[in-house]
């Protein structure tokens, strides 16, 4: 008997520790992830600092410091460039490794495997897969590899990340891993290019060629041209010069006859199949330089804003890194070598998205049902299948099938056309071999404008407005990227695998728009169109129309411009679309329906001075009365049709003549502008009196959602203002992930910057949201970047000291 | 007396496992050695590895929470389906003390096997 119980109590107490160290139906093994020494509480960042004093690891040439400032800013210097890069990755690794390990898991359509299995996450890993975005990595890997030069330093900056990786104890785990029950693989150069990728998809993923064909089936090429109208108050990125066009060896630019017939044949009449999961259209980003004719102290100033998703931890790390012959300070995403948007001793650079259309539709005409063959310019070619398995946690992998063709994968299968079911490829500049890393290699260490000219030539995707600022008082400003030469109007409408034709043409890169010193005294991009419409190679993309018109004007103002002012106008909220739309539509308005709360709200409207700040409750009045205007004109476009952008519904609201979509589809009467524009006025009132948020500030609430969506290490705070379409385009989800303004005085760089999180990714540490507060209350701190390693050695920050074994 | 005896040495001992072994459960086998050592009956035996490991838990979350501000803490247990910083800390410590119950008790039975 006494057997029995002991037996019994032993089979208890090895089942409780079984079952505390395992997960069950997807959630965290409790005893793991509770106990006090190697779960979570670990993680809890003390007084201590979390890395040792003095660190001796294999592969390293020299020694290596590392200063952390009172922000836990790794200022690094090392002796050799290989050391530079690796200790780089090292550091990268110990502050954010869960992030800049997931974000990759994401691009390679892993998430099933971490997550688990729900439907939402495999239907993400597939789109992923079919996008192609491990083969655009492979590419990008093997164009790298030839360089020597640019291998090495991938090469330092992998064994770096491994380096640290491989002596991590359980303990030391991420929190996330805990949580999710899963630990790091070891990091690779094709890791480091699928970072750039994830970019790619953030940034470079736009084209509706689906959707316009699908609408001009439905409705005509006569009305989209009336209804998607292009050349509609741009003022570019890089206007005509006075003497045209030129390339840099100053010869003109070939002419080009934009005026063929449109060449659209393949009408797609999807049957409303929704095409996108998610149109990412609030990405955007301001950057401009102003020359030092304009500024009090004669010498340049600078000013980048990325807008990207708000998200903890933070999409940005920043940092100083000093080598032998370089010392760039700035920012860089976790998992990418060297700093994307910062400065040196000599240049400042910033980055904003061009928003070029790179990437082509092809319906597949396959021979046969076995899809093993397919029509390309008169000859049949063998379709290359690459099985997919996506491995689902808790639950049997799901196998997929991607299609290649000549021009790139199959992103849609059995898509439902008016010709029958077929699939659609695409073909996306960012699955080229090139090598932007080495851009930002040379960018670090570039001197002058020629330097900062010759790195940007190895920049091909996602395409960007890259500007430019030197200590000698040169500005400029490349629209940088790889464009195909297209046919007019090609790459705006669906075309059929065999009439389509895979890019053999480019536009050489010395023919890119650019403005070096231009006699206005600045240069600036807001994601609006790279040119206007005399610049001979045709192209189109998503553009933005207003923050370049407010940046441009204020600009052009400005004199004897400071660092203060340049903080303004990062935070101009300034919206010109409530300050053009209100003119057009509150005439329609009938003051004889109103009662006298329409009145008030009404008049407060007409006098609205249109700025998005916290008081105004004219913010939210307007805000809801235009979508919900938008909402009623548009109805008609759901899924598989692109709603017309902001220009194009005020244009239309300008001269309703030619306007065919005002009925609303849902009712039974005809309806008119004005009882379109009525029904949105009510409906703001109503919603504003219904609504909980009564300031704007609270209305555009921001939220800093953990990458994993997990709400308890995420943040909400209340916004000093900001809307997406002004110059301080904080909305929601989206906003300046990192402000940046670097003055050239004297000759000498000083920067100033601010990103809303923190340097670490540690839930746990009390550097992982610090600088939210900051960046809200609108505040920057100095980008301390002196390159003398005794200034780091007398304060008294945080050392670690790099030995090789 | 002898309890407290008892639970002192387990919970000391099983600081010294956390601090020099890898695995969390090899406090178990402290637990289980006390009580097959000292065990006086069953209730005693599983109260000792109980509190043992409760009280030992419970101090290394307190101290790891205060010197964290209850930054991480906080935000747990907002992860966590109990949503408050003692609980979280109690559930810990009660999960262990879970462990050294059993394994002392376990223990105990051992030694009053052929009794």
């Amino acid at each position: 008997m006494k057997k029995v119980r002991f037996i019994i109590t032993f089979i208890i107490t090895i089942l409780l520790i079984v079952a505390l160290n395992s997960s069950i139906k997807g959630l965290p093994a409790l005893g793991s992830l509770l106990n006090p020494t190697s779960g979570f509480w670990q993680n809890a960042e003390d007084e201590k600092f979390y890395l040792p004093e003095s660190l001796v690891v294999e592969n390293l040439k020299d020694k290596v410091n590392v200063y952390f400032d009172d922000k836990r800013i790794p200022h690094i210097f090392a002796e050799n460039e290989h050391d530079l890069y690796f200790v780089q990755g090292y550091i990268v690794a110990s502050l954010r490794l869960w992030q800049m390990e997931f974000q990759v898991l994401a691009a390679e359509g892993r998430i099933s495997e971490i997550l688990g299995n729900e439907e939402k996450y495999i239907h993400f890993d597939k789109n992923q897969r079919r996008l192609g975005l491990t083969y655009g990595a492979t590419n990008k890997l093997k164009a790298i590899e030839g360089d020597k030069l640019a291998n090495d330093l991938l090469n330092a900056y992998t064994e770096g990340v491994n380096a640290y990786i491989s002596e991590l104890k359980t303990k030391d785990l991420p929190v996330e891993y805990k949580l999710m029950g899963y630990e790091p693989e070891l990091w690779t150069n094709e890791k480091t290019m699928l970072v750039i990728m994830n970019m790619s998809k953030i940034l470079g993923n736009t084209g509706n060629d689906i959707e316009n064909s699908n609408f001009v089936a439905k409705y005509g090429k006569e009305l989209f041209d009336i209804i998607y109208q292009t050349d509609l108050k741009i003022e570019p990125v890089i206007p005509t010069p006075h003497n045209g066009w030129k390339n840099e060896k100053n010869d003109p630019l070939p002419i080009i006859e934009n005026e063929a017939d449109s060449i659209i044949k393949n009408t797609a009449d999807v049957k409303l199949t929704k095409v996108k999961d998610e149109q990412i259209y609030h990405v955007g980003s301001n950057n401009w330089a102003v020359s030092g004719s304009k500024t009090k102290s004669g010498y340049p100033l600078l000013s980048n804003d990325p807008h990207l998703a708000f998200s903890l931890p933070s999409v940005w790390i920043e940092m100083h890194l000093v080598g032998p012959q370089s010392n760039a300070y700035g920012v860089t995403f976790p998992g990418a070598p060297g700093i994307t948007i910062g400065f040196n001793e000599s240049i400042g650079w910033g980055m904003t998205n061009s928003g070029r259309d790179v990437k082509d539709f092809y319906t597949i005409e396959y021979k046969d049902a076995t899809k093993e063959l397919y029509h390309y310019q008169d000859q049949w070619l063998r379709s290359e299948f690459k099985y997919e398995e996506i491995k689902v946690k808790g639950a049997p992998s799901v196998f997929d099938t991607v299609i290649y063709t000549k021009f790139g994968p199959v992103a849609y299968t059995d898509f439902q056309t008016q010709n029958g079911k077929k699939d659609i490829a695409i073909q996306w500049m960012p699955h080229r071999g090139s090598k932007e890393y080495l851009m930002f290699y040379k960018l670090n260490k570039a001197q002058n404008f020629e330097e900062y000219k010759e790195a940007t030539r190895h920049f091909e995707s996602p395409s960007q407005n890259m500007v430019f600022a030197c200590v000698d008082g040169d500005i400029a400003l490349r629209n940088q990227g790889n464009f195909p030469i297209n046919e007019h109007e090609q790459s705006l409408f669906l075309q059929t695998s065999n009439e389509g034709k895979v890019w053999d043409n480019f536009i050489p890169f010395d023919e890119n728009p650019m403005q070096h010193n231009p006699k206005r005294g600045f240069v600036s991009s807001a994601n609006q169109e790279s040119t206007d419409s005399n610049y001979p190679y045709y192209y189109t993309g998503w553009f933005e129309h207003y923050r370049n018109r407010v940046l441009n004007n204020e600009l052009e103002k400005i004199s004897e411009a400071t660092v203060a002012d340049m903080k303004a106008l990062q935070m101009n909220n300034f919206n010109l679309i409530a300050f053009e739309a209100l003119p057009l539509m509150l005439p329609y308005l009938d003051k004889e329906d109103f009662d006298f709360n329409h009145q008030d709200i009404y008049n407060a409207l007409n006098k609205w001075d249109c700025q998005n700040v916290n008081e105004s409750k004219e913010s939210i009045y307007f805000e809801v009365f235009f979508q919900q205007y938008k909402k009623l004109l548009w109805d008609e476009f759901g899924d598989g049709l692109a709603t017309p952008n902001i220009i194009q519904t005020l244009t239309l609201l300008e001269d309703s003549t030619k306007h065919p979509f005002i009925d609303n589809k849902t009712t039974k009467e005809i309806e008119t502008q004005k009882d379109l524009i009525t029904q949105a006025f009510n409906f703001s009132v109503e919603s504003y009196e219904n609504g909980e948020a009564k300031t704007w500030g609270k209305y555009n609430e921001v939220n800093f959602a953990h990458i994993a969506k997990l709400e308890a290490f995420s943040r909400k705070i209340e916004t000093s203002g900001g809307n997406n379409h002004v110059i301080n385009a904080t909305r929601g989800k989206f906003g300046p992930s990192w402000r940046m303004i670097l003055d050239f005085d004297g000759g000498k760089i000083n920067g100033i910057g601010v990103f809303p999180g923190g340097e670490s990714g540690n839930p746990g540490s009390p550097f992982y949201d610090n600088f939210v507060d900051d960046w809200a209350s609108e505040k920057y701190h100095r980008l301390e970047n002196n390159g003398d390693k005794a200034f780091y050695e007398k304060a008294i920050f945080n050392k670690v000291l790099f030995l090789g074994k | 007396m002898k309890t407290i005896f008892s639970i002192t040495l387990i919970a000391v001992l099983a600081l010294l496992v956390h601090l020099y072994l890898p695995y969390w459960w090899l406090i178990s086998i402290v637990a289980f050695l006390i009580s097959f050592a000292f065990g006086e009956n069953t209730w005693k035996a599983f109260v000792t590895g109980f509190f043992g490991i409760f009280f030992l838990w419970f101090t290394l979350t307190a101290m790891n929470s205060i010197n964290n501000d209850f930054v991480l803490v906080n935000r747990m247990s907002n992860l966590l389906p109990l949503k408050n910083v003692i609980l979280t800390m109690l559930a810990t410590a009660t999960i262990g003390g879970l462990v050294g119950g059993f394994s002392s008790l376990s223990g105990y039975y051992l030694k009053t096997m052929n009794d």
